[in-house]
């Protein structure tokens, strides 16, 4: 009877935790054109043809990432780098997505505030502004 | 066929034979063979019983594993429904393509100088937001 207790606990917590166990990942990009273009940084190949066919780069540098787990109801700071960063509110979770406010700001300034429904590995892809001789991009995405 | 004719004869005549030494063994038996008389019949009856009884009591061991194996039945039940309810989605119906499809309810531009506008990535299910007017940054600057 114990066991029987025991293994019941066990596949209990295993369920909460996989029920629990989504993530949001967010990353800071620089996309530009090369020629020849430069290679792909790993992580980054799901989202290097949409960049290429919506954006236009062909090469991508990661400048920072950072991942955070999404509670219904949570608030979390992403921050993939000093400059650029997000503050993410989880407002209600669904079998399939998350809805999350989520803000963009640069240094102290923000510069976004968006409402959007974020489905598992089914990315937002942000448009920042140009730096040097390419373009960020910044990249969330529920995993 | 010679031979074929006197190995049946002589299996008829070896089974004839067995038949009637049988029937001389068995009156003579009944005749001399007669139960022991016990020197203590009290103690055997006694013993007899005894046995009777502690044979009478197994079929209640056979007890234990029936009430085992229903509890375990019992739990099983309970752990199939608690995974149901924690696995299964709760509303399992038939789920569209859009369920799968991020999407932005709204976006905003927290600053004068800047305009946002919002598709859908053709032919995936990912989603753009889309900064206008944002301030060229140097290279000299740091993003990092």
């Amino acid at each position: 009877m114990r066991g029987a207790l025991a293994v019941l606990v066990l596949l209990l917590a295993c369920g909460r935790a996989e029920a629990e166990g989504d993530r949001i990942w967010s990353a800071l990009v620089l996309a530009t054109k090369e020629t020849p273009p430069s290679a792909i940084p790993a992580g980054l190949e799901r989202f290097a043809a949409t960049i290429r066919r919506i954006f236009g780069y062909n090469s991508l540098y990661l400048l920072g990432e950072k991942k955070r787990d999404l509670f219904s109801g949570g608030e979390e700071w992403l921050v993939p780098s000093k400059e650029f960063f997000f503050r993410v509110q989880s407002l209600s979770r669904d079998a399939t997505f998350y809805t999350l406010r989520i803000e963009l700001y640069r240094d102290k300034n923000l510069l976004l505030t968006t409402e959007a429904k974020l489905a598992k590995n089914a990315p937002l892809y942000i448009r920042g502004p140009e730096w040097g001789s390419g373009q960020l991009i910044l990249l969330l995405e529920v995993r | 066929m010679r031979a074929k004719n006197f190995r049946a004869s002589f299996a008829i005549c070896m089974k004839n034979s067995d038949e009637t030494d049988w029937t001389v063994t068995r009156s003579l038996l009944r005749k001399h063979l007669t139960a022991p008389r016990l020197e203590h019949p009290d103690f055997v009856n006694q013993r007899v019983l005894q046995e009777l009884e502690r044979l009478g009591e197994r079929p209640r061991a056979s007890a234990f594993p029936l009430r085992w194996l229903a509890w375990s039945g019992a739990t099983a039940i309970v752990c199939a429904g608690l995974l149901t309810l924690l696995f299964l989605p709760r509303d399992a119906g038939r789920r569209s393509d859009k369920d799968f499809i991020s999407q932005v309810v709204s976006a905003r531009a927290e600053m004068p100088q800047l305009s946002v506008s919002e598709f859908s990535v053709p032919d995936e299910r990912g989603v753009v937001i889309w900064i206008e007017g944002a301030e060229y940054i140097p290279a000299e600057s740091s993003v990092r």
